[in-house]
């Protein structure tokens, strides 16, 4: 009996050690075999692909697979130091019958682990070509299904920042004998966090992904599409075309429901969370509202035509419909280092052109630029008509920016940084400027429907900070911000306004903005320790009275509140505290022009005294006059205002002392002087 | 006596010839006479035929004006809108054109063209500049040919139109 065991056992030894040294001792020599080619084989690959490949290690697995392990792709010019393209496990499977009896190497499955694409590099490997694409498919589908599997493909922007957003994608795509491709999987957003470059690691992400579907088949001169769906939460989209000789033809639909609303997967880590999974039951739909609903967005006739030229992207057109409103995407994308991105987007693109101008729901918006090491430089303009109750207006908005970059410092946190942004905004032949430096803006993104900001950026020679808050639960989205600028040369704002030309000193201001229900700023401004120089209103004071000193007026402070909104712009308590003269009052400017205000001016004694006039009056109307209050009424048209002087100590004097027909001759002056300061108002507007 | 029966026929036919009006200035004051007279309608056809014969006569400014009041007497707004628009045009800084624009006003009330009435008004408001230093108000007074008064009061806030001193309309600012 013991013998019999020892024989029996001795015999699967052998059995055991025959097997190792059939399976193991090949391998050993495959895998010698393989390292030493190892030189050739990258060599050949780099041949083959135009490009140098790196491979760190090549092994043999027995049976039937291969495992390629850290595989960098990178342009001839390049080193080998930071590779745009780099995967960190490609495990390929193969039919050892074949290879053996008819010497063919029929790939089955290549699993592709961890592939890293660095956007932000010069996309040199992109020479899209689908012969090329057929050809290979060609070669590895024969008479068995080829299938590839891509876990955690990451697209990314590497960034200096501690985490960095790139897109993820698990896929796994399946090619029958007959050519009929399916895949399916998820694409992802995710943060990388970690030292610098490819060795980050993935952190965990709690924004359900968006799942994909794919059905065509492989054609002569390209590939059918039969279904491509897009799914997440209440997003929804699906394309159909083909692609024939690298031009890209689809057509679809989407749907966003609740387009604001992100779905969230509550990341399971305790055991509470665990216990509540369990025990949690599943409740009632909750009743929805049916039909459209102001946050819904749908997407139709979805028509595109995409041209893949040699490292060139050229988007010939993207149309649809969203939410009745036709829009037109057309551009190009340069894939040649830097990349280069030209893109006009309009809404009504078909109608004629003086319907268009018309049209006030319709927009031409362009954005042109570069991308440099995950940075855009570059304009976003915008055209549109402007339409209040009284009149409609050509307007554009102009954005110029320099290195413009995304981060995201921490979690659900994204930070926007820019060197340089220059804001243009014509209306009617009006153009206002402002140029901000140093940008920098960081969203909060935790809440799925309200997202907190705050702001910060030089402006000239001083300094804006700010906080907002913007609902994106809502079309058109709302927005609340509230800011503060500080220590900016009044005059340096003339670009903005141009009655600041005349205005110096240190300019500070609080304001608030929010555009629901309707579009309001409202604020306070001060500005200190300055003078105005040349003030329309002053020159004139200072001609008619013969006070030179009125030309150039030395302030402490002059202040006001200050409103605007869609009807009328406010400056309230008006207040100017200078020497000799005090200004206060109000002006209201409304939207087609006209002008309410009311304003009271006291000039002093001292300042009187230096006037000839002023001096021959003030000994008619006696000494005991302190300073000379005059209140001013103004209304009609900005650039033509009407003028009242309102009754006051003065004037009721001064109407006792003058003698007969003098007040209607002095009248009689003043209308011509005002007219002549009228056209001259207006020819520095023309000039 | 060939000769007396030839000047007492030449003599019998000019007397009985209708007496047509000679050149615009008397259709002028043919159509001023028979407003005056309340016959407006014969007014009309004096002014109209200045509008078409004369066109480029001293006259045609009243004669337009006061085609466009009959036109709206008559309420036909289409032709009155036509006839202020063209005077409005024609004659920007004539003392009636804000009466125009105020007849203007009131033909875009009736249709309900809230833009119009709004641009029309501005229009009113800002036709002239004032200043006001010892006095409340400033006037604008015009007579048409139609023997309609016509005066505007311009009010630092405010402006009223009165038509044969009855008013009219009132329009703040």
């Amino acid at each position: 009996m013991r013998n019999l065991l020892q024989k029996s056992l001795s015999k699967y030894f052998l059995l055991i050690l025959f097997a190792i040294l059939i399976i193991v001792i090949p391998a050993i020599f495959i895998n010698i075999f393989l390292s030493h080619s190892k030189s050739k084989i990258e060599n050949t690959l780099s041949d083959y692909l135009n490009q140098k490949v790196s491979i760190e290690k090549i092994n043999y697995l027995p049976f039937n697979s291969i495992v390629l392990k850290n595989v960098y792709f990178l342009p001839q010019a390049l080193s080998f130091d930071y590779s745009p393209l780099s995967i960190e496990r490609i495990k390929i499977r193969f039919s050892l019958s074949k290879l053996i009896f008819k010497r063919n190497l029929q790939i089955s499955k290549v699993h592709l682990n961890q592939p890293k694409l660095d956007f932000s590099q010069p996309i040199f490997f992109i020479q899209f070509d689908i012969a090329q694409i057929i050809e290979a498919l060609d070669y590895f589908v024969k008479d068995k299904p080829f299938r590839i599997v891509a876990k955690s493909a990451l697209l990314m922007v590497p960034q200096q920042q501690a985490e960095t957003l790139c897109i993820r994608l698990d896929s796994i795509v399946e090619i029958e004998p007959n050519k009929i491709i399916s895949s399916d999987g998820s694409i992802g957003l995710h943060l990388l966090s970690g030292d610098k470059g490819f060795s980050k690691k993935i952190a965990k992400s709690n924004i359900e992904p968006l799942q994909y579907r794919f059905g065509g088949y492989v054609r002569k001169d390209g590939m059918a599409i039969d279904s491509l769906e897009f799914r997440r939460g209440d997003f929804y989209l699906k394309l159909w075309g083909k692609l024939e000789k690298n031009i890209l033809k689809l057509n679809g639909l989407s749907s966003i429901s609740n387009f604001y609303s992100v779905s969230y997967q509550k990341e399971i880590t305790g055991i509470i969370d665990r216990f509540k999974k369990i025990l949690r039951h599943p409740r009632k739909p909750s009743p929805q509202i049916l039909g459209l609903s102001r946050s819904s967005l749908d997407i139709f006739d979805l028509d595109c035509v995409i041209k893949f030229v040699y490292q060139n992207i050229q988007i010939e057109k993207v149309s649809f419909s969203l939410n009745n409103i036709p829009f037109c995407l057309q551009g190009c994308i340069s894939l040649i280092h830097p990349t280069k991105i030209h893109i006009k987007f309009s809404s009504f693109p078909d109608q004629s052109m003086p319907a268009r101008l018309d049209n006030p729901e319709r927009f031409d918006m362009e954005l042109a630029g570069f991308l440099q090491r995950g940075k855009f430089n570059g304009k976003i303009s915008i055209d549109f008509v402007r339409k209040s109750k009284t009149k409609k207006s050509l307007e554009r908005a102009e954005t110029v920016v320099e290195n413009l970059a995304f981060y995201f410092p921490r979690r659900n946190h994204l930070k926007m940084l820019c060197d340089k942004v220059d804001l243009y905004y014509k209306a009617s032949s009006n153009l206002y400027k402002i140029f901000f430096r140093n940008f920098d803006i960081l969203f909060n993104l935790e809440n799925e429907r309200f997202k907190p900001l705050t702001f910060s950026s030089i402006i000239y020679d001083g300094f804006l900070e700010g906080r907002g808050l913007l609902d994106v639960g809502q079309m058109p989205l709302r927005c609340f911000f509230n800011l503060k600028i500080e220590n900016v040369s009044a005059n340096e704002l003339d670009s903005l306004l141009v009655y600041f030309s005349r205005v110096h000193g240190k300019f500070n201001s609080t304001m608030s903005y929010k555009n629901y229900p309707k579009s309001n700023l409202r604020g306070i401004f001060v500005i200190s320790d300055g003078y105005l120089d040349n003030l329309i209103f002053f020159k004139w004071l200072a001609e008619f009275f013969s006070i030179p000193e009125l030309k150039k007026v030395n302030f402490y402070n002059l202040s006001s509140d200050f409103s605007a909104n869609d009807e009328v712009a406010r400056l309230e308590n008006i207040g100017l505290d200078a020497r000799g003269v005090l200004l206060d009052g109000y002006f209201n400017l409304f939207e087609n022009d006209l002008v309410s205000s009311k304003l009271s001016l006291v000039l002093s004694n001292e300042l009187l005294e230096k006037s000839p006039r002023f001096n021959f009056l003030l000994k008619l109307l006696g000494k005991d006059m302190k300073g000379v209050s005059f209140n001013f009424q103004l209304s009609g048209l900005f650039d033509a205002m009407n003028f009242k002087w309102l009754e006051s100590d003065f004037k009721t004097k001064l109407k006792d002392v003058l003698p007969p027909g003098m007040e209607s001759a002095i009248e009689k002056n003043i209308e011509k002087i005002i007219e002549s300061i009228s056209s001259k108002n207006t020819d520095m507007k023309s000039q | 006596m060939r000769k007396k029966i030839f000047i007492t026929l030449l003599f019998t036919l000019l007397l009985l010839q209708p007496t047509y009006p000679q050149g615009d200035k008397d259709l002028y004051y043919r159509g001023l006479r028979a407003a005056q007279r309340g016959q407006i309608y014969f007014s009309f056809m004096y002014f109209d035929i200045i509008l078409k014969e004369f066109p480029e006569s001293k006259f045609f400014e009243g004669a337009l004006f006061a085609v466009g009041e009959y036109y709206l007497l008559a309420s036909d707004y289409s032709d009155a809108k036509k006839k202020f628009m063209q005077f409005i045009e024609r004659y920007p800084k004539s003392k009636a054109t804000i009466f125009a624009f105020v007849y203007l006003l009131k033909i875009a009330e009736v249709e309900g063209k809230e833009n119009r009435v709004l641009d029309y008004k501005k229009n009113i408001v800002t036709f002239r500049q004032i200043s006001l230093l010892f006095r409340d108000s400033q006037q604008i007074n015009y007579e048409s040919a139609l023997s309609k008064n016509y005066k505007a009061i311009y009010f630092i806030d405010r402006v009223e139109i009165y038509i044969d001193e009855k008013s009219f309309t009132e329009i703040p600012f």
